[in-house]
């Protein structure tokens, strides 16, 4: 039976098939004709050249992907709406022919019969490519095959609208106009996901592709449901199928927006580099997609999630107290993206005020605190950059405007003890100058002069390299051929080089962290203000170097397959059981084994950071867990599924 | 005790606002012809599609040879067969080609009937339905319908704008099938005097509610026409038993009635007239004069 009604669709269909042959192959010359008209100005808009093979290679393929959707359609329309416009559907009614057997035997004729089609004019078009280019090779594969690939999309599409469209309507002609109308439907909408909610993404794939099969899905089902189901007449034929589109079409917004904020928090388990409180148990960890990323306030002491950060966020920064979190984002609803603004939220999470921060001719950058006080690095579009000072109550107090290419060099160093923010930035590129300047944050201006104004490097890829008091400075500096660490008394005038080594950072008390060279070894040095050696620990070559928000304690972790230098995170991914050589060092000056605290975690990609004055973070790219570094090994997860 | 071929209880189909059947009852015993009379639009069509599945009730039960139309829809169509006034055959095949995919869907396919009936009807297999007249078209459907040796036919004014001669052989093979078969048949029409021709019983259907059911036979056996003729006129609100209906033209009444025993002549005598002539009615004239003279909300049933 299956059979016979199998091919007397596909025997209906011959006609279409045909019809789809004969413009296929007209195509090229439709092409061509319009082309050559152009080029003789028949078309009234002044003459245009063509080129015959880009004419075959890359227009004609786009021509035929949106044929095949519009055959596919008149196929589906034609298979599902015909019998009914031409008063012989009742004869398959009338039969002991279940309906679901004709629906099926429908979609097999109509799928072949598109493929048929859609594989002959493919060959047709790279045979025309092959003898316009002289053969083909992999790029013309690509701009060929694109296209087509495309089409083919666009084909199976239309079948699937004129499928619903067809069991809907009482005539093909209407069933391709709605079919159309309906086959647009999952591209319009994955397209308005797409740009409306542009970060709505899991590991940059967008929401909106895994939820896009959900209407070509409910197209099917609508055509099933009108076509197979109730009164073999049709009542109720068209509110079967539509009451199958409308559920879908509410069914796929509901579900993007209940599971786009799942999505985009789901990002921020992989822990990427955090902003700590200096002195408070608080820390915001961040994560997401290239095009933006977001974050959760962690509440490091009891180990809980505080509150979720939209994505984009641009920069975070917690007051030093850590009663105050900063953020300059984009952030939208469900993925979306507004105007930039800097937001404040206080510890528990709730935001207190919200300021515009960025117009026309700005661009923020990064965000900073200066006691009291936000700073927002910003560059002016106009070749000059600006520091704008907020305060969290009163608002904005006013801008420093300083001269250069833009804050992308700039680096904001501070607050120290009393408060002061430097600003290190570039000056000049010939001769490569530097300058360094405290801020005047009552009289928005840099002060003069530079407190050191020098060519050179920028100083170091470590994050605390102005002292805690604020008297040095360092700056790694390329001398008679060697790194240096060269270190500035901003008090004295005066600088000190320490040959072959670089710098980790600075301590409280102005204790300085070293990596110096020790033949093919490292020595971990911690030197006092006036240059005596506190401590030391000699090491193989390749170690990290972290020093804790407070400036109390820092992590020392060996790293097989680094250079000697210190980065801004350790990585632990290369380094498992007795191997792990990393150290704890308490304000002490007290070796503690970090094995004690790494026990049990065996996953080789293990990701190990600061959040907070004794609190640390390590992530394994799905899951972070938190643990005190006074209490032991005691990990305890807050993203992720941790084990 | 065999199931009834057809029985509709209180069954009523709606079209948005309008009503197309209205509470209507059927029986049909196996075996038998029932003749489904109305004008157009009067249900007939409606109640053989709700038999055969194709429409579903909106209320009320039916029972075809046992079966729920609406739940057993594919069952009963091995065993039920519809022919219907509009051709619904493809009219891109051939004659051979509509029976063959005839007898791919369906399981109880006789492909030696269909021979046997193509043959008798005088179909010429190679030419397509689209080339066909409106009678040939017909004949092909029937074909189509009663090669399926069905249980119960239901026919939709199948003879309905075709020739005397067409109409003749078309029933023939109705009325051939069924008997050879001991299947049922519905035979809904407009054209009473090819239902009296093959019906069994009769119904008609008004509005989509029953007006009338009777026994052909009985009707036509029993029911005559009287025409008196009294001296004196014809006399006021006279009595006379299984009078159907009565007209009056100066000194001639006119009775239409039963009359079983056959004394309609004495009795009308016995009233004064002088001279007395009964004839026998046709259905339809028997249709006529009841529908004259019955409520709209009675059935009548002889």
């Amino acid at each position: 039976m299956f059979r016979a009604l199998w091919i007397k669709h596909w025997v209906q269909l011959r006609a279409l098939r045909w019809v789809g042959f004969a413009v296929g192959i007209a195509l090229p010359f439709v092409f061509w004709a319009g082309a050559e008209a152009a080029k003789r100005g028949w078309f009234g808009k002044g003459r245009s050249e063509y080129d015959l093979t880009s004419l075959i290679i890359d227009a004609l393929p786009m021509g035929a992907a949106v044929l095949w959707g519009l055959l596919a359609l008149m196929f589906s329309a034609q298979a599902f709406a015909g019998d009914r416009a031409d008063g012989t559907e009742r004869f398959l009614l009338d039969r002991p022919v279940s309906r679901r057997r004709t629906w099926l035997s429908r979609v097999l004729a109509t799928l072949p019969s598109v493929l048929v089609v859609i594989a002959g004019q493919a060959l047709y078009v790279w045979a025309l490519a092959t003898l316009v280019h002289g053969g083909t090779g992999p790029s013309i594969w690509t701009r060929i095959g694109t296209p087509l690939l495309v089409g083919a999309g666009l084909a199976l599409l239309g079948t699937i609208g004129g499928m619903a469209a067809g069991a809907l309507m009482r005539n093909p002609m209407q069933a391709a106009l709605v079919g159309a109308v309906l086959a647009a439907l999952p591209i319009g909408v994955t397209m308005f996901f797409l740009s409306v909610f542009q970060l709505a993404e899991i590991h940059g794939l967008h929401l909106a592709f895994l939820l896009a099969p959900i209407l070509p899905v409910a197209l099917v089902v609508a055509s099933y449901r009108a076509s197979c189901l109730g009164e073999p007449a049709g009542r109720g034929r068209i509110q079967r199928g539509i009451v199958v589109l409308v559920v879908a079409l509410v069914a796929t917004p509901a579900l993007f927006a209940a599971t786009a904020p799942v999505v985009m928090r789901a990002l921020v388990v992989a822990g990427w580099p955090q902003q700590a409180a200096l002195e408070a148990d608080v820390t915001v960890m961040l994560g997401g997609s290239y095009h933006g990323q977001s974050g959760w306030i962690i509440d490091t002491s009891s180990k809980e999630k505080i509150r979720f950060l939209k994505p984009p966020i641009r920069s975070t920064a917690w007051k030093a107290d850590g009663s105050m979190l900063a953020v300059l984002h984009q952030a939208g609803a469900l993925g979306s993206v507004r105007e930039v603004r800097l937001e404040l939220f206080d510890r528990d999470g709730e935001s207190l005020r919200t300021f515009p921060v960025e117009s026309e001719s700005s661009y923020a950058r990064g965000v900073h605190w200066a006691g009291e006080l936000v700073l927002v690095r910003e560059w002016l579009r106009v070749g000059r950059s600006a520091i704008r000072v907020l305060h969290p109550e009163r608002g904005e107090l006013g801008r420093i405007e300083v001269a250069g290419e833009g804050s992308q060099t700039w680096k904001l160093l501070g607050p120290t003890d009393d408060g002061s923010v430097f600003l290190h930035r570039f000056v000049s590129n010939d001769p490569r100058t530097y300058e360094l300047n405290r801020l005047d944050l009552t009289g928005f201006r840099l002060e003069e002069p530079a407190l050191i104004e020098e060519g050179g490097d920028l100083p170091t890829f470590a994050a605390k390299v102005l002292s805690p008091s604020g008297r040095y400075f360092a700056r790694l500096a390329y001398v008679d051929k060697v790194y240096s660490s060269r270190i500035y008394d901003l008090q004295e005038g005066t600088r000190t080089d320490y040959p072959d080594s670089v710098i980790a950072g600075w301590l409280t008390g102005d204790r300085l962290l070293l990596l110096e060279k020790a033949g093919d070894e490292v020595r971990v040095v911690l030197r006092g203000a006036d240059g005596t050696e506190l401590l030391s620990r000699t090491l193989p070559r390749g170690v990290t170097v972290l020093i804790s928000p407070d400036g109390r304690r820092f992590l020392v972790a060996q790293r097989a397959m680094a250079d000697n230098r210190s980065f801004g995170y350790a990585y632990f991914g290369s380094i498992r059981g007795d191997d792990l050589g990393a150290l704890l060092v308490s304000d002490g000056v007290e070796w503690t084994d970090l094995q004690t605290l790494t026990a049990g975690l065996d996953d080789e990609q293990l990701r190990i950071v600061w959040g907070g004055p004794n609190t640390l973070i390590v992530s394994d790219g799905a899951a972070s867990a938190v643990a005190d570094t006074d209490s032991g090994a005691t990990w305890k997860g807050v993203l992720g599924r941790w084990r | 005790m065999s199931a009834a071929a057809l029985q509709f209880e209180r069954v009523t189909r709606r079209f948005g606002s309008k009503t197309a059947v209205d509470g209507l009852d059927l029986h049909v015993e196996p075996g038998s012809i029932l003749g489904l009379v109305g004008r157009n639009g009067s249900g007939k069509t409606t109640s053989l599609a709700l038999a055969h599945g194709i429409l579903h009730a909106d209320e009320g039960a039916i029972r075809v040879l046992g079966l729920d139309p609406r739940t057993d829809g594919l069952t009963l169509r091995t065993r039920v067969s519809l022919l219907a006034e509009e051709s619904s055959l493809y009219p891109w095949m051939t004659v051979q080609e509509i029976l063959d995919f005839g007898a791919a869907l369906h399981e109880n396919w006789d492909a030696e009937l269909a021979t046997d009936v193509c043959d008798r009807l005088k179909l010429e297999r190679r030419q397509r339905i689209r080339h066909l007249s409106r009678g040939t078209r017909a004949k092909v459907s029937l074909a189509l319908a009663v090669s399926v040796r069905p249980q119960l036919l239901l026919l939709d004014d199948p003879t309905a704008g075709l020739d005397p001669l067409v109409r003749r052989e078309v029933l023939q093979g109705v009325l051939e099938a069924v008997s050879d078969e001991g299947g049922a048949v519905v035979y809904a029409s407009h054209l009473v005097h090819d239902i009296e021709r093959v019906a069994d019983d009769v119904v008609f259907l008004d509005d989509g509610k029953k007006r009338f059911e009777a026994s052909v036979e009985h009707l036509k056996g029993t029911m005559r026409r009287a025409r008196a003729v009294f001296e004196n006129g014809a006399p006021d609100g006279f009595q006379l038993d299984g009078k159907v209906d009565a007209q009056t033209d100066g000194r001639v009444l006119t009775v239409v009635a039963e009359d079983p025993a056959q004394d309609l002549d004495s009795r009308l005598r016995s009233l004064g007239a002088s001279e007395v002539e009964v004839e026998p009615l046709s259905l339809e004239e028997i249709l006529i004069a009841y529908l004259r003279t019955q409520p709209e909300a009675e059935v009548a049933h002889v």
